[in-house]
């Protein structure tokens, strides 16, 4: 990561964005959320919110003005990164997928399109550990990253006008959970009953930016279950523990 | 309390906005029209965050239920207190029994109704801005009813200067994929005016394209006011609801004044692009 330059442009007078030259990997991403660590301690005492996605990572600053003064200070803080000693700490998180044909509604046709039997597919999308790479789109929707190659296909190209809560899905490289109902163009494989996005937690959003997501495969009676405990606000998820 | 008779096309109650979890991926929300919203609590005496009502294109029937001071900024919807006409940017007294009304939208396109104290309303992530699913409501509903404070002070004053022109230019400071941009595109974008098409509190889409548009990047973060350009040629002017991630690129970013501006567009007004330093 030494020689990897990053570019500092404004957007508007409250709002920097430092963007990663290079492409998205999980090398950059672990380099952009140890920045992080490192900007909310010197920042301490501004009004910010820190936004890292993918490649690149914005501070929005609600009161203050985007001065030289503060990019020099970021750019000061950005060499003395030392890049080999990642400082941030992630979670892994387990979270259980029912991909039965009731929920997974697009499973016959990725099945016909990859010659893939539904067990393969499965597999290929249980089997993977996914990075975070942003939050973002909805709230508490997260750009999970990557899907086996065999698993990558693109989204549809006419989108539907409702997807159900709790939805699974495959887009290109990407797959993720849409936390609401909503219009979208993915292919609907599961439903996940664990709300991404929970306005009677603090914070709303267990996972973070940096955190890896499995996927595990339960039936429709555990579905059911841990819909029930959802629904009656007694169901909490934990970290893997290492 | 107010109760809603009619609850108008689309209003809400907002306020400033929630600012602590846009990296939840929840959009900051809050009014579209910052300038208008600030003179309403200003001619009241509020403080800077006191909740009112966002009007769309047509206003709401209210009843008063209780006596209160209220003033309208914004858009002109010929405002009505029992069918006799109120002007915006002015104090009134209202009784128990009064009804706001509004005729025909005659002016800009967002007007703000607010009364003494504020409007109460339940707070989600800091925030008494409605965005569902954040808030139950994505609309006021008719026969609601909504609290506000007891009237302590019956002083009505109307002092404030009110500045009042049709700006038709956004003042816009260049965005990261700026520099992307053909010498032709950057020529295209500043000469020429641009036709609201498409528009909500997420965004405002324009008729005209933009030749070649520019391709997509990876996923970054964006705020209200950025503008993007799609690789179709659309430009998409992001607004207070809008998502905080996206992929097309940001080639320019309004001033919030523009911000407030834009807010007061509707379908078929023409706007140009005025580009300016930091």
């Amino acid at each position: 990561m030494k020689d990897v330059e990053f570019t500092y442009q404004r957007l508007g007078k409250n709002a920097l964005v430092i963007t990663c030259k290079t492409d998205f990997t999980e090398e950059v991403l672990s380099y952009i959320l140890t920045f992080k660590e490192i900007i909310k301690k010197a920042f301490n005492n501004y009004q910010l919110e820190i936004i890292p996605v993918y490649n690149s990572i914005t501070i929005l600053f609600n009161h203050t003005q985007v001065t030289d003064n503060i990019i020099n200070k970021l750019q000061e803080l950005q060499r003395n990164i030392n890049h080999k000693k990642a400082d941030f700490r992630y979670n892994l998180w387990e979270l259980p997928v029912c991909y039965d044909n009731k929920f997974g509604i697009d499973l016959n046709a990725i099945m016909a399109a990859t010659k893939l039997s539904k067990k393969e597919i499965i597999n290929l999308h249980t089997q993977t550990t996914y990075t975070v790479y942003g939050i973002g789109f909805l709230p508490g929707f997260l750009y999970l990253g990557e899907v086996h190659k065999s698993l990558q296909i693109q989204r549809k190209s006419k989108p539907r006008l409702k997807i159900t809560k709790g939805a699974v899905g495959i887009a290109g490289k990407q797959t993720g959970i849409y936390p609401q109902e909503s219009p979208g163009g993915w292919n609907i494989i599961g439903n996940c009953p664990v709300p991404l996005f929970n306005l009677s937690k603090k914070p709303p959003v267990f996972a973070k930016v940096g955190d890896q997501i499995k996927f595990k495969a339960i039936s429709i009676h555990e579905y059911e279950l841990l819909q029930i405990k959802v629904a009656a606000n007694i169901f909490s998820i934990s970290p893997v523990q290492e | 309390m107010i109760k809603v008779i009619h609850p108008g096309f689309y209003t809400t109650i907002q306020d400033k906005g929630r600012f602590n979890y846009r990296a939840f991926g929840v959009p900051v929300s809050g009014v579209m029209d910052e300038v208008s919203y600030k003179l309403l609590n200003d001619l009241l005496g509020n403080h800077d965050n006191a909740a009112a009502l966002e009007c769309t294109m047509v206003g709401p029937t209210i009843l008063f239920l209780k006596a209160t001071k209220i003033a309208i900024t914004g858009g002109n919807m010929q405002p009505q207190l029992n069918n006799q006409p109120i002007q915006n940017n002015r104090v009134y007294l209202v009784d128990e029994g009064d009804i706001l009304s509004f005729k025909k939208l005659k002016t800009g396109y967002r007007t703000y109704i607010g009364v003494f104290g504020g409007l109460k309303s339940e707070v989600y992530l800091e925030s008494k801005s409605y965005y569902y699913p954040v808030t139950p409501n994505k609309t006021i509903e008719k026969d609601s009813e909504i609290e506000f404070i007891n009237l302590n002070d019956t002083t009505v004053n109307n002092k404030i200067e009110i500045v009042t022109n049709n700006i038709t230019e956004l003042t816009v400071f260049k965005a990261p994929e700026f520099d992307v941009l053909s010498t032709e595109q950057i020529h295209f974008l500043e000469t020429n005016s641009f036709t609201v098409d498409k528009n909500n509190r997420m965004a405002y889409q324009f008729k005209e394209r933009v030749p070649k548009g520019l391709s997509s990047i990876v996923t970054s973060a964006t705020i209200p006011g950025t503008i993007q350009l799609t690789p179709s040629g659309n430009l998409i002017i992001l607004m207070k609801d809008a998502q905080t991630t996206g992929g097309y690129a940001r080639i320019f970013q309004l001033t919030n004044e523009a911000i407030a501006v834009l807010a007061q567009k509707k379908m078929g007004d023409k706007i140009t692009f005025k580009v300016v330093d930091f």
